[in-house]
């Protein structure tokens, strides 16, 4: 047994099917996981379409057997596009519209010698867009069209020849399935019983003048008219089957009646959709942004205000405490030792360096200290230089020094300015 | 690419009757015009965000260092309460006149030279007093002298008349060898006492 490796894409709904209702001009909108699948029928078409336009899922439109015309043909064996081409030549006779202006869709029922039987559905485009409007007026356009009646037909029907009936506005439509292709099809007058067993003979003749198969093995009804069953297996005899067209497949192997410029249209929906998606993203984040920043400012102003109202509040205590300060350091030459005239000439005396070294003068102004002296030698006046500067008690004053000058008798006279700018 | 969802339904915009009546061309001038001045609205108000974010947060940083600057003055609070207490108690009031302070401080100094072996080389001066700023933090009187002696007088003349609580200053101070005696020093000092303003 083959085992797949790949895990299975995630499970998506299945799209939902558009389809005529039952009471006249009625419309059922069929949505939902397969097998869970429900129903709601809508008085009109345009109240269908906005609840299906409201929905994510594709939409399968399908549509009844009065929007288009069905017959079987016997064609020349040919490839598939000869053959659809020899079927419109055919149709363009019998048609009252240009074939142009119509949808194709054909179904090989069986192939001979030399020829093949072949049902073909023509829908004109107009009826189509017209009926495809509601939705199209929402950005939405059907991924897929098809017949109405398709939903009856059996899944597998190898040889076998069908009849089907449904309902669609009010009335039955009577099928043909012939090896699992429709191949004929018409309305009745009503949908009852009586109209049935009057109607069915004259159908089935008009079948066989279609070339249609009329030995049917099974007649196969929709679930909602059970009450039908009798009248249906009296006439002709065989089996009846109920069919749930809630969960008929959405999407049958009928031929698709899809104008191809839904599909163009569908692609600039999307398209345009994508934009839309894009822009209104775009939109976010930038408005996002926008009020991230106004939030930002508004958090400044609020710490910007707090500190305003904590700096106030500290206030008096603080240019009290200024106060002080600024007293104190105007009094600090009285009041900071460092600065008295004793400590400053004794740390001097402290950073000389040899005993022949010898200060001459000193003189203090309110700005600054001048000390001069004579060394034995120009480096010992630079070592008192950088001994003055080293000293801790000395800190935050400025120096500066002269170039030691060198006397006749080859001592050296320096000149260490010291500043109280720093101080 | 697959965008992520959106929370809300993209809505169904249906062009102004006005707008499907322009012609192409029209409607391109149209949509470049309108996207012109949207762009140029959102740069104004983007440019007026930044700006408003940049002058908050210069504002926050100054306000954030004045707030620091408060917050360790206010923990060296009782220091300077103290030191406010101290100055208070101890600066000396100018009571009977600025005369008298004069006077009484030439007669501190010369009483200070005599007990330390100086000797003075001259009769002191008493300074003219300087006028005082609004907020000056002391009434200078102040007094100068010549003295002379040995290096070891000098220094405990200094150390005598300098303590915290005379509240004396060396405005300017000339100590030089004697030429005529080397192991005597010549000290010319202008010596103030700072007062309560």
């Amino acid at each position: 047994m083959e085992r797949k490796l790949k895990t299975p894409p995630p499970p998506t709904d299945p799209p939902c099917a558009l389809a005529p209702g039952a009471s006249s001009g009625a419309w059922t909108l069929t949505a939902g996981p397969a097998g869970a699948r429900t129903t709601a029928e809508y008085s009109s078409l345009d109240e269908a379409a906005v609840a299906a336009a409201g929905r994510v899922e594709d939409i399968a439109l399908f549509i009844p057997l009065e929007w288009v015309m069905l017959q079987r043909m016997q064609l020349p064996s040919a490839s598939p596009e000869e053959r659809v081409e020899m079927a419109q030549l055919q149709l363009e006779k019998v048609l009252p519209y240009s074939i142009d202006a119509a949808v194709t869709g054909l179904e090989v029922i069986r192939e001979n010698e030399g020829s093949s039987d072949v049902a073909v559905i023509v829908a004109p485009v107009d009826r189509l867009l017209d009926g495809a409007r509601p939705l199209a007026d929402r950005s939405r356009w059907p991924a897929k069209v098809f017949l109405n009646l398709a939903r009856a037909r059996p899944d597998s029907a190898g040889d076998e020849t069908s009849l089907l009936a449904v309902e669609e506005h009010g009335r039955v439509v009577v099928g043909i399935c012939e090896r699992g292709v429709i191949c004929f099809a018409q309305p009745l007058g009503g949908n009852s019983a009586a109209a049935i067993r009057s109607e069915i003979g004259p159908i089935l003749m008009g079948a066989e003048l279609a070339s249609a198969p009329t030995n049917i093995q099974t007649v196969r009804i929709d679930s909602r008219r059970r009450d039908l069953e009798a009248v249906f297996a009296a006439e002709l005899s065989v089996p009846v089957e109920w069919i749930d067209l809630d969960q008929a497949t959405p999407t049958p192997a009928a031929a698709d009646l899809q104008p191809p410029q839904w599909k163009h249209q569908r692609d600039r929906a999307g398209r345009i959709d994508r934009v839309k998606h894009s822009v209104m993203l775009a939109a976010a984040a930038y408005v996002g942004l926008l009020v991230l920043g106004v939030l930002f400012i508004i958090f400044l102003n609020m710490r910007v205000s707090a500190l305003d109202r904590s700096i106030a509040k500290n206030a008096p205590r603080v240019t009290e405490i200024q106060t002080s300060m600024k007293r104190w350091n105007a009094l600090a030459p009285a009041l900071d030792r460092r600065l008295y005239l004793i400590e400053v000439l004794h740390n001097i005396c402290e950073s000389i360096p040899s005993t022949d070294l010898r200060i001459t003068s000193y003189d203090q102004s309110p700005r600054e200290i001048l000390v001069q002296g004579e060394a034995p030698s120009a480096s010992l006046a630079t070592d008192l230089n950088e001994k003055l500067k080293a000293r801790p008690e000395l800190a935050g004053l400025r120096f500066s020094a002269e170039p030691p000058q060198i006397l006749a008798n080859g001592r050296a006279r320096f000149r260490i300015s010291i500043s109280f700018g720093g101080a | 690419m697959k965008l992520p969802s959106l929370p809300f339904p993209l809505p169904k915009l249906r062009a102004p009757d006005a707008f499907t009546r322009l012609s192409v061309r029209e409607r391109k001038l149209l949509l470049i015009v309108a996207t012109a001045v949207f762009v140029v609205l959102n740069l104004l108000v983007i440019r007026a965000l930044l700006r408003s974010i940049n002058e908050l947060r210069t504002q926050w940083n100054a306000r954030s260092m004045t707030a620091s600057a408060s917050k360790a003055l206010l923990s060296q609070s009782d220091l300077w309460a103290k030191r406010a207490a101290w100055l208070n108690e101890k600066q000396p009031a100018i009571g009977a006149g600025r005369d008298r302070a004069s006077i009484d401080l030439l007669n501190d100094l010369e009483t200070l030279t005599r007990n330390n072996g100086l000797l003075l080389d001259a009769p002191p001066v008493i300074n003219p007093a300087e006028k005082i700023g609004a907020d000056a933090s002391f009434q200078s009187v102040s007094v100068s002298i010549d003295t002379k002696g040995t290096w070891a007088a000098i220094a405990r003349f200094l150390h005598t008349v300098q303590q915290p609580e005379r509240f004396i200053v060396f405005e300017s101070a000339t100590v030089q060898s004697d030429p005529t005696d080397s192991n005597l020093l010549r000290g010319k000092f202008r010596i103030a006492k700072w007062y309560k303003p």
